[in-house]
């Protein structure tokens, strides 16, 4: 039995694919004050991890990638020396000619601030590149010199800061490190994640993150609630309670599933090709969203169609 | 109003979801308001700098020179009469932060704390008549620093004015302030020994900062005051015996003495106002030089940027929300309709049905935005700011429902057709 009840229900999913794409927003809104706090910072996040190594038994872990690791002297903060493994994403940097990062750790390449003191470069590393930054003046007196891991030795500097774009940094380090033991230093933030506006309008955020998530849960409850004389006259016109709740999902959920997918992977590919930021954070927590919305979608399904269908004794005619 | 009573009941739950969504929009707005008055704050405190030269003074008092210079017996005198003149002359702006670790005994913090933690270059504790002393991170901080920084206590109090200068009576007393890390290790009216210059003193805890309070320094843009201690730089007057206790004196002189000038006068004028402050206290042993601007105009910009950032994003957000809200209270509005017909066909007009929905609105949309007021008074201590900008909003944003909903019945209004409800 065909039913022509779709232009109905797909009419009101409009409005619960508006608020996925906003939570979509949020949650990149997120992620983006995160990584502007991290450029501030000198390209050092919340969750990077400063340590003190005394002696080098072993070489580094040469097979990991996706990390920046700094090394530096005690004395001072620039020049750093900086592995770059993998497919991480760079401070804003003005490139000079032919700029390509696996060449330039490879041929010692030095990327300054624009108020760098240019002296202290050693011998051997030729300057490739320029911190495009008018904010973050830890960037702006930076010096970071390229150098591939296996090159590392700790006459250079027994001090590293270890940034990761992975959800636990701290085992990647374990991995690095090789069995070599470590001092974990607690470390101050600074540039805009010492503001006090910038850290409550993160809270904010969060907080909008969670009113889209419910108003996108009423929205769904009351639409659920609507549907409710349709069902109970599908059930006397003898369709199953079981058939009921697939016919609901099929119609309320898939429309909705597939329209959020979609809209993620443009975002998706929208933040590969276009404007990237550090992690995917962002992309965990909107499928965090669309999950909860599913799952909710899936309930309110159930629970509708068992209330109005087989209700107080569940009479048939 | 017994249309208002008949409307309430047959949707109870519904203008119950209208109270938790107009309580959290509520909410957000004065969070919002908090915000923007906090990114204000921090850009009107990086604006002291803006636009102004600054200067480092350095002394060249080293070595051989400070030998000759301090068998002198007037030499103290001068130090003391030429930091003064720098404090007290109002176009120079003196500024003076010393970073300065002082000892404490018998400390309760952890390794943090320890001066040169994050230089790895620890130093041991060391034992003096039966105490044991370790090297602190701490900031001496005269009082221009406290004017051009914006600096809030969390607990206690900051410096008073009798703090900065030095009494010969009391000398073995002086308050300390406390960086937010050491709230739970002590608290104020703590004491605290601690060798200043290798003097002994008693440290009064006077207050503890909040996190994140941070001052702008010659050689650091930002300092953050969480880690450290920190200590009135304390001016020496007329009649303080200066001879007394040589290294606390000579060394609480020469820091002085190396702070920076933040002035709107030209490196011309400045020369000259220096050589009158020279000529006046018999001391030219120093030079000028020009502190580190960049970073901190590159700090201001980062500063207004930030603020900028958050104004757009909060303006874009409001709007979105608000949006949402309407749309919340037309879909109110609609699910009412059956309610309407009822009413229109036992005799209502349009007029009626318009004030009782808008009566029901305003009531539970009111309450809610009072309620987000109390937490505002008791956890902010100066509310009232606050208070009168958010119920200004609070009247825009009612004002502005109270069209919406008149739009809104009228919509719904005009889409009933009655005699086709009354065919059936």
């Amino acid at each position: 039995m065909k039913l022509n009840i779709k232009t109905k229900l797909y009419q009101t999913n409009y409005i619960l694919i508006l608020i996925c794409f906003l939570s979509i927003v949020t949650s990149w809104l997120i992620s983006y004050f995160d990584y502007v706090n991290m450029v501030n910072n000198g390209y050092i996040n919340k969750k990077s991890i400063s340590f003190r190594l005394e002696e080098m038994n072993k070489p580094f872990n040469p097979n990991l990638s996706g990390y920046i690791l700094m090394q530096y002297d005690n004395e001072r903060l620039s020049p750093k020396y900086v592995y770059i493994n993998g497919d991480v994403k760079l401070p804003p940097i003005i490139k000079n000619n032919n700029f390509n990062i696996d060449k330039d750790i490879d041929s010692h390449a030095a990327i300054v601030g624009a108020s760098a003191s240019i002296e202290s470069i050693p011998n051997g590393y030729t300057i490739t590149g320029t911190f495009d930054t008018s904010h973050s003046y830890r960037l702006s007196s930076d010096i970071w010199l390229l150098s591939r891991i296996e090159e590392l030795h700790l006459d250079k500097g027994h001090y590293f800061i270890f940034t990761s774009p992975s959800s636990s940094p701290e085992d990647k380090l374990s991995a690095l490190m090789n069995g070599n033991p470590y001092e974990v230093l607690s470390m101050q933030n600074y540039g805009t994640y010492s503001l006090a506006s910038n850290s409550l309008f993160q809270n904010i955020l969060w907080a909008l993150y969670l009113f889209f998530l419910l108003i996108a849960l009423a929205h769904t409850i009351n639409g659920h609630r609507k549907d409710g004389k349709l069902i109970t006259v599908l059930y006397y016109s003898g369709f199953s309670t079981y058939r009921l709740i697939w016919i609901m999902i099929k119609l309320r959920l898939f429309s909705f599933m597939l329209i959020s997918i979609f809209l993620v992977i443009s975002c998706v590919l929208l933040n590969r090709y276009i404007y990237s930021l550090w992690d995917t954070s962002w992309l965990l927590y909107s499928f965090c969203f669309i999950g909860f919305q599913s799952l909710s979608i899936i309930i309110a399904s159930i629970s509708t169609s068992c209330q109005y269908s087989v209700k107080k004794e569940g009479h048939r005619f | 109003m017994r249309l208002s009573e008949i409307l309430f009941k047959q949707s109870r739950m519904l203008y119950f979801a209208v109270f938790l969504v107009s309580l959290l929009f509520f909410s957000m707005v004065l969070v919002l308001l908090i915000n923007v008055k906090q990114a204000n704050l921090e850009t009107h405190s990086t604006n002291n700098f803006k636009g102004k030269n600054l200067y480092q003074l350095s002394d060249n008092l080293y070595n051989d020179r400070e030998t000759a210079y301090f068998s002198n017996s007037n030499s103290y005198t001068i130090l003391r009469d030429f930091s003064n003149q720098l404090a007290q002359n109002t176009s120079l702006n003196y500024y003076n932060s010393i970073w300065q670790p002082i000892e404490i005994a018998d400390f309760k913090g952890d390794v943090h704390f320890d001066a040169y933690y994050e230089n790895g270059s620890n130093q041991q504790p060391y034992e003096v008549k039966g105490k044991t002393y370790r090297a602190i991170k701490s900031l001496q901080l005269n009082a221009k620093v406290f004017e051009l920084n914006h600096i809030e206590a969390e607990e206690g109090t900051l410096f008073s004015n009798n703090d900065f200068i030095f009494s010969n009576d009391d000398s073995s007393s002086i308050p300390v302030l406390l960086g937010s890390d050491y709230a739970g290790i002590y608290k104020p009216g703590d004491t605290i020994h601690i060798l200043y210059y290798q003097r002994p003193y008693t440290g009064n805890v006077v207050g503890i900062l909040s996190p994140s309070q941070k001052i702008i320094t010659a050689n650091d843009p930002e300092r953050l005051l969480d880690r450290y201690i920190v200590l009135p730089s304390m001016s020496f007057d007329n009649h303080v015996n200066v001879q007394a206790g040589r290294i606390f004196f000579k060394a609480s002189l020469l820091s002085k003495i190396n702070g920076i000038i933040i002035t709107d006068l030209s490196p011309i004028e400045l020369n000259k106002v220096m050589s009158t402050i020279s000529n006046e206290t018999h001391f030219n042993d120093f030079d000028i030089i020009g502190a580190n601007s960049i970073a901190i105009k590159l700090l201001i910009n980062m500063t207004e940027a930030n603020r900028s950032l958050l104004l757009i994003t909060a303006a874009i957000s409001m709007i979105v929300v608000l949006l949402l809200f309407l749309w919340i209270i037309s879909v109110v509005i609609r699910s009412n309709s059956s309610v309407y017909k009822v009413f229109l066909i036992s005799g209502a007009s349009f007029d009626q049905l318009y004030a009782s929905t808008r009566n029901q609105f305003l009531l539970w949309v009111g309450i809610s935005s009072f309620l987000p007021l109390f937490p505002l008074l008791i956890l902010v201590s100066n509310p009232l700011y606050f208070v009168i900008n958010y119920l200004l909003i609070d009247v825009v944003l009612c004002a502005c429902f109270v069209i919406a909903i008149h739009l809104f019945i009228k919509r719904t209004f005009t889409r009933l057709n009655i005699v086709q409800q009354l065919k059936g």
